[in-house]
């Protein structure tokens, strides 16, 4: 379920800034560690986390690698908002018809 | 802000009727899908429902932690109830609360019509706000991208 991996990856309020930051330009990694009180490596860390949940998207210009966000992966956990209440209204109506076979009345 | 979330539906049972059964949310709701024990990886023991004013709304999960969903704020039988709610992730901390309002509406013929609203989603913090940034990006990439280009622009 990729939106769990999308909630997971916005839990953490570092890589939050780093996706804010990354919304404005894409950027690269050290452009990111300069703009955060992280280092390099743990920048790199976040970025991974973010890549898997396809939050964003890597690509080399040059002898460096720009990151940039990909808006499909919050698609993901709108659309699973979006089922959320349809899912569960549904399964509200099915206990509904079921205790109405039971009991016709409805006490 | 972020618009409110409205869903309506049709049970054909009486309006005290689909109001006991709503509150008797144990009985029927997902469990298996929509808990914060299964984003754990565990299954949902029991949901328990005080369901009066100021009452919680609690899920017990398979290895007894206990996790708060709710509390009632509003509890007007059979006709409405205001929630405070929201299925937290176990990451998050000091989780917000959205606001769930329904409604139950007597229709005749042994109908009700069921209303439910959520709103408050900038309570639930950062979170609540990358869906609102999902959907701004999403409308100036329809507006500015696709539809100018239809229009010719």
């Amino acid at each position: 379920m990729s939106y769990t991996q999308v909630l997971i990856a916005l839990a953490d309020p570092t890589r939050r800034k780093i996706l804010e930051s990354l919304r404005a330009a894409p950027r690269t990694v050290g452009e990111l560690a300069a703009h955060q009180p992280v280092s390099r490596p743990a920048v790199s860390q976040h970025l991974k986390v973010l890549a898997a949940a396809r939050l964003v998207r890597v690509e080399p210009r040059g002898n460096r690698r720009l990151y940039s966000v990909r808006s499909d992966g919050l698609d993901e956990l709108r659309r699973y908002l979006e089922t959320f209440w349809s899912d569960v209204l549904n399964a509200y109506s099915a206990e509904i018809a079921r205790r109405m076979k039971h009991d016709p009345q409805g006490e | 802000m972020l618009e409110p979330l409205v869903k309506t539906i049709e049970v054909p049972c009486s309006q005290q009727q689909a109001f006991t059964v709503f509150m008797d949310m144990g009985s029927w709701w997902p469990t298996n899908k929509f808990a914060t024990a299964v984003m754990r990886g565990q299954t949902v023991k029991a949901l328990r429902v005080d369901a009066r004013q100021g009452g919680r709304i609690v899920e017990v999960g398979s290895d007894g932690h206990e996790q708060l969903w709710g509390t009632i704020k509003t509890y007007e039988p059979y006709r409405y109830v205001n929630l405070d709610f929201h299925i937290p992730h176990p990451n998050e901390k000091n989780p917000g609360f959205s606001t769930v309002e329904v409604r139950f509406t007597a229709l005749g013929d042994g109908r009700t019509r069921v209303e439910l609203t959520q709103s408050n989603w900038e309570a639930l913090g950062d979170v609540a706000k990358m869906v609102q940034g999902g959907y701004r990006q999403a409308w100036v990439m329809i507006f500015e991208g696709a539809y100018k280009t239809a229009c010719g622009g």
